[in-house]
Order: structure tokens, then sequence, then C-alpha cells
């Protein structure tokens, strides 16, 4: 059985998952990032429908209510982040001790690093669009 | 006293700083920073080096300010603050008025940041931004000089002075493009986006601050702010907050 057709570890994989202290959005956008990646890629992202989507689904803030467009899309930056960087850490680690002459091509999926300051940037124009109704 | 003053009363004297352009509401941030640390049971020092406005010493009558305008007396001024700072081991919020003079004649007699290194004082630097092309270059020319650049330091958005009928990101594209913000966020400063408050005027006469007044208390004149009016405040203070916290900012606060 391949693990995709696994019920029963997907199930456990989403106990374990659950006591990362993450919040449930969170855990639902990291396990969908190339996905979730790709459709905000296409479309630029309606916060407010996505978060009532959300609602839809049953992915609610930690303390069981609505979540806000404005905690999506801070959730969704966060996921972002640390998955850029698990993935940079993961290349990193995989990097010979000696270079290669051809070196390997990074996986298709991987994003380039978010820097700090390009990221906080991304985010103040983010809010500041979002408050101007862009 | 409550737990978390004590917990915060224990930890380093912070000397918040705030700099800018006049009407880039460096009056009104660093009000909320004081009425903040007083609504958690804190006292700071209230410290107004802007003797034109004089719009701190105005509002707290207990707040300090230089003698004279003249350099020699803000300087002289200066080194009371800090002095009284650490012999009271108490935080500190300064309003420089536009700060780059007094920075760097004082940054020739007393480098500022090591000095608070040394005597374990947290510095902390608050740039208030309007939306106009000058607000953002006077910023730079302070910070660029160098003479109070510490690690933690803030830039403030203020959409409350943008002109009627103008969007914020209308109104701060430049800033926003502007290469000189990247390399200060760059450099580790923290943006904070100070949304508008409509009643901010009916906050400033109630004379008891943002916290109180959010609060439903009674102000000077023996009212409460109207439900909504308070509303609007809470919400403002929670969104300043949340703004803060997302990059830590919080914790530096005094």
């Amino acid at each position: 059985m391949s693990q995709k057709d696994d019920p029963e570890m997907d199930r456990i994989a989403e106990i374990a998952r659950s006591g990362s202290g993450r919040s449930p959005l969170y855990r639902w956008l990291k396990s969908r990032h190339d996905a979730f990646l790709e459709l905000v890629s296409e479309e630029r992202p309606d916060w407010k429908r996505l978060a009532q989507g959300f609602q839809e689904i049953g992915v609610l803030s930690p303390d069981g209510n609505p979540l806000t467009p404005e905690a999506v899309r801070h959730t969704w930056w966060r996921v972002r982040r640390d998955v850029a960087a698990a993935r940079e850490k993961k290349q990193a680690k995989a990097k010979p001790a000696v270079s290669v002459v051809t070196p390997a091509e990074p996986p298709p999926s991987a994003e380039p690093p978010v820097s700090d300051a390009g990221d906080k940037l991304s985010r103040l124009k983010g809010k500041i669009n979002e408050r101007s109704g862009r | 006293m409550t737990k978390a003053a004590e917990q915060a009363s224990a930890a380093a004297p912070v000397l918040a700083v705030g700099l800018g352009r006049g009407f880039g509401g460096k009056s009104t941030g660093l009000s909320e920073l004081v009425w903040r640390a007083r609504n958690q049971g804190r006292q700071v020092i209230v410290a107004d080096g802007d003797p034109r406005s004089k719009t701190l010493a105005s509002m707290f009558p207990d707040a300090t300010f230089p003698a004279t305008e003249e350099l020699p007396d803000v300087k002289e001024w200066l080194s009371q603050v800090l002095n009284r700072m650490l012999a009271e081991q108490r935080s500190a919020v300064l309003d420089l008025g536009g700060g780059d003079r007094v920075l760097m004649e004082y940054g020739r007699d007393l480098e500022l940041v090591e000095f608070c290194a040394e005597t374990g004082i947290e510095p902390l630097a608050l740039y208030f931004l309007g939306p106009e092309e000058e607000d953002l270059k006077h910023v730079l020319s302070i910070w660029e000089a160098g003479y109070f650049r510490p690690k933690r330091c803030m830039l403030v958005l203020n959409e409350g002075v943008i002109r009627e009928g103008k969007t914020m990101a209308g109104a701060f594209a430049q800033t926003l493009n502007h290469p000189g913000l990247n390399a200060m966020m760059e450099a580790g400063a923290v943006p904070v986006m100070m949304k508008r408050l409509t009643c901010m005027d009916l906050v400033r006469k109630s004379g008891i601050g943002f916290y109180g007044a959010a609060a439903g208390g009674k102000g000077v004149n023996g009212k409460p702010l109207d439900p909504t009016y308070a509303f609007m405040t809470k919400k403002w203070l929670e969104h300043l907050r949340n703004e803060r916290a997302e990059h830590g900012g919080e914790e530096w606060l005094p």
C-alpha cells in the first residue's frame, strides 16, 4: 500500500501534527503548501473570501472562532517563511562536503529563501494595500 | 503591584526615543507608550525635549523638559534624564523633537548607545513617518548619521496624518519603494502601521489617555467617551499591539 492511500497513517499524522502547538490553519496550509502556493500565484488572493472558505470547511482559529482575513494572510506568510527555511536547510545539508563539477538541480518546488527584510516589507505592503482596499 | 508589573519593573529600564519631523504622530505614539506603561502599573519618566510644541509636557503634568531650547540646556537636561533613569531604575519616554541636531551634538559628548549598553539601559529608537518624502529623508538622515542607532528600532507609518481622501497605499507609495526604508529593515528595523483613530481629538480632550478612554473611564469633563468611540479606541489599541507584536516589538517597550 502506498503512503498516499493509507488513511490510518493520515489519521496518525494528523494527531502527531496537532501536538505541534501550531494553529489548525497553519497545519492545513503547511500540509498543502505547494498546491496553495500555486493557487495564490495564479490569482491575487482575496483574503476575505478565503477566510470565509476556511470557515465553511471547518478550519477555525485556535479558540474556535472564524478566521479573519488578516489572520489567514499572516499565517500563510509564516508557512511560506517556515517552509522556505526548512527547504533551504535541507538543501544545505544535502550539499556534499567537496564541491562537484555539476551541481545537482534544486528540487523543482523549492522556493527562493525569503529574506527577513523582504518579508517584513512585503507584509507591510500587503497590509497597507488591504487597508487601502487594493 | 501586579506580578507582571513586578517582573517588568525588574527588567532593564528602556530609553524609548521618538524621532521624526513634526506632525508625523510622534507625540501621539509616545503618549500611547506612557499610558500603556502606566496602565500596566509601571511609572515611566516622561521627557519632553521638543520645546516648540511641548505636547508631551502638556499631556503629562509630571513630564520633565529642558529649561530653554538652547542646545547646551537641552544636552544638560538629557544627561539629567539618563542619570535619573539609572538612579531610579526607571524607563523613560523621550521626545527629541526633530532629533537630528540634538543627537548629533550629544553624540559628540556621549556615545549614547554604548553608554546604554554599559549601564544596563535598553535603547529603543522609534521613527515616526508621515507620507511626505521629507519625512523619510529626515528619518534617513538621522539613521544614516549613526549617532543613535540601537538594535531595537521601530518605523511607525502613521495613517492618521494622511490628507483626507488619500489611501494609505497611495500616500506611502514613494516611502515603501524607497531603498532607504529597505536598508533600515535589513538592519533590523521593525515596521509598524499606526491606523487613523477617528476620535483621536476626543480621546486627547478626555485627558485620561487611550487606555482609560477605551475602558470607559470618565474624562476631565466628568463623562466617559461615547461607547462607539470607546470601542474604536479599544480596537485601535488592539491593532497597534498586534502590529508591534508581529515582529516581537511589544517586548521592547517601556
